[in-house]
């Protein structure tokens, strides 16, 4: 054991961490031989996690959110994720105000993303919408917006 | 797998819509039509196509919706100038002869759309404002200065090209004045009152009464809807009154409040569990029927850090609604009670908030087979309408953390096989699965000038604003989802 122990290469550097992982791994597989459990763990190879991208929205990253009707205004994302299956955590929330409670999520096609429609109501008038979008990991991206409220008289 | 079709109130809220239509002629789709049950496509068009503003497409009894070909054009530049007529010199009420330009709201919308905008004119009166091209709009104009000057609202105008309108004359108006008096007597200092146009829904500017309890506005003569109401935070109740402004008259209106005379209502909003104290929910009073005197009225706090509020309120039957804020985990709740008259304050004690509920269910298709990727919202009725979101596993499961009350659940597939499904849930009742069925299949193009519109999101609403079914365009704006049968 401790000979075969010696015949790995020495950890170093950059790779001082895989190099103890692999001799506690075959470490441990030996163990197992000895024991009699012929039981031979795989070396699984985790791969790192993509963060959530937003790739389009409206209105564009870091512009004026206009809301000048009484129907409202709707500011949406769309988001892209290379790990397939990852579920996306949609959290939209405007400064001194806290997170909002009136978005949606949608999926459509192979694009997912969230909207929010926000009243005409001058209590938003200048603070900044943002949108935080997490996948499964707890990666995110975000895009904000300063809001400007047109209320007339 | 037991089908929960038990929790599923009223069964699916499908859209009961005509369905055979063939595509409308000019920009907007269809003439809207109050009596109609319409169903309109919202388009917010996204980075890629800047210079697009958001707008409706309106459908018609002919709309084909297996292939829908909607040409949305940019936006039309409407501009013109905003004139009246300023109080004396002497700062009498009454308007002088001398004609200046006036700070104003001036609004574009067509109405059960999002087509619209609004601008304030700048010093010299002007406004420029852009909305996309399309008929029936209604143009309003709201003059900052309700005390001096009428407000004037136009309906059925058609703006398909960009036109300048020129100068727009507001005219004097009829004086609208009277006094706002508390128990018949007393004058009622700082109500605010305004007019609301029968004949267009316009909501005119506000003024505020004096401390002799007097107010003035100005309108053009027709019929009105004049309203009176406290500001943010005052027991004022809010009371309406029909009256028609006749030419070279105006109208008088007196209106007495009853008494005024509140009671100090106070309590303490806490956990139903650890009876740990809960701040920053916002309490909203609306009164069913106040014993005093006559209209409505509703009024906010807040709880502060040791959970407690306190509000003053007039003798009556009233429901408070207890909000928290959307990221706790705590639901909202009802509370009834009522303030006698003789009442100075009125301790409703500890008041407790339920916490939300685990809701967990599956969605399935016609033959019992889990959707996965599914987006899944839940709304809750009344209240603020809060949404909780999700998304279905890959065995189609679900778990959500809701309020022990009835949702309006929307389950939106991914791919192109499944519908948008509707349906109401009662999160307290028995768990089941959710039924997605195939539905029909809405599909078609976005294009603007020939081109199409990629990444721009796309709404299936009714003319009420009720949402049926979300998709986003394809980077030639094709975009195709699937409906509940309408």
């Amino acid at each position: 054991m401790s000979r075969f122990c010696q015949m790995l290469p020495r950890p170093d550097g950059s790779n001082a961490r895989f190099f103890n992982t692999l001799r506690y791994w075959h470490g441990l597989c030996i163990s197992l031989l000895c024991t009699g459990c012929f039981f031979w763990p795989p070396f699984i190879e985790v791969q790192p996690n993509a963060p959530p991208v937003i790739e389009y929205s409206s209105p564009e990253a870091d512009d004026v959110f206009r809301i000048d009707t009484r129907q409202g205004g709707v500011a949406w994302v769309s988001v892209y994720d290379d790990d397939e299956g990852d579920v996306m955590d949609y959290l939209w929330t405007i400064n001194g105000l806290g997170p909002q409670g009136s978005a949606t999520s949608f999926v459509s096609g192979n694009y997912q993303g969230s909207a929010i429609t926000l009243p005409q109501d001058p209590i938003y008038h200048g603070r900044v919408l943002t949108c935080t979008v997490f996948d499964t990991a707890g990666a995110s991206a975000r895009r904000t917006w300063t809001i400007e409220v047109e209320t007339g008289a | 797998m037991i089908v929960w079709m038990a929790a599923i109130w009223a069964g699916c809220a499908s859209v009961e819509k005509a369905l055979d239509m063939s595509a409308s002629d000019g920009p907007g789709g269809a003439e809207l039509d109050a009596t109609a049950n319409q169903l309109r496509i919202d388009i917010i068009p996204g980075e890629t196509t800047p210079w697009l503003d958001k707008q409706s497409w309106v459908a018609d009894p002919n709309t084909e919706w297996g292939e829908l070909e909607i040409d949305i054009l940019p936006s039309v530049r409407i501009t013109g100038q905003v004139l009246g007529y300023s109080p004396t010199p002497y700062g009498a009420e009454v308007p002088g002869a001398d004609q200046t330009p006036v700070l104003a709201t001036v609004a574009l919308v067509r109405d059960g759309t999002i087509s619209g905008a609004s601008v304030t004119t700048d010093e010299a009166g002007f406004f420029a404002i852009s909305v996309p091209p399309a008929r029936g709009y209604t143009m309003t104009i709201i003059p900052h200065d309700a005390e001096t000057l009428p407000f004037m609202a136009t309906v059925n105008a058609d703006f398909e090209s960009a036109e300048d309108l020129g100068q727009i004359d507001l005219g004097y108006g009829e004086p609208v004045h009277g006094v706002v008096l508390e128990s018949s007597l007393v004058p009622v200092a700082g109500a605010t009152l305004h007019l609301v146009d029968q004949a267009t829904g316009a909501i005119g500017g506000t003024v505020q009464t004096d401390d002799d309890g007097r107010y003035l506005l100005r309108a053009l003569p027709g019929e009105y809807t004049i309203v009176v109401k406290g500001q943010a935070g005052r027991a004022i109740p809010r009371l309406a009154r029909t009256i028609e402004v006749v030419d070279g008259v105006g109208a008088t209106v007196e209106f007495n409040m009853g008494s005024l005379q509140t009671a100090s209502v106070y309590g303490q909003v806490v956990d139903t569990e650890t009876s740990q104290a809960i701040r920053d929910v916002r309490i909203r009073f609306s009164s069913d029927d106040l014993i005093d005197g006559p209209g409505t009225l509703t009024i906010e706090t807040e709880t502060d850090g040791d959970g407690i509020f306190n509000r003053s309120l007039l003798p009556g039957n009233w429901t408070a609604e207890l909000i928290p804020e959307f990221d706790t985990d705590w639901a909202p709740t009802r509370v009834a009670f009522t303030v006698s008259r003789d009442a100075n304050n009125l301790d409703l004690g500890q008041l407790q908030l339920p916490d939300r509920i685990s809701f967990s269910s599956v969605a399935v298709d016609d033959a019992s087979t889990p959707v996965a990727g599914a987006a899944v919202n839940a709304r809750e009725l009344g209240f603020d309408g809060y949404i909780y979101s999700t998304t279905t596993a890959d065995d189609g499961r679900f778990v959500l953390f809701l309020p022990p009350s009835p949702v309006s659940l929307m389950v939106d597939p991914p791919g192109e096989e499944l519908a948008v499904t509707n349906v109401f849930v009662n999160p307290a009742g028995e768990p089941g699965s959710v039924l997605v069925p195939r539905g029909q299949r809405v599909e078609g193009q976005i294009t603007s000038v020939g081109a199409g519109v990629g990444f721009a999101l796309i709404e299936v609403r009714d003319i009420a604003g009720t949402l049926y079914a979300t998709a986003l365009t394809d980077p030639n704006g094709r975009f195709h989802l699937r409906m509940e049968s309408f």
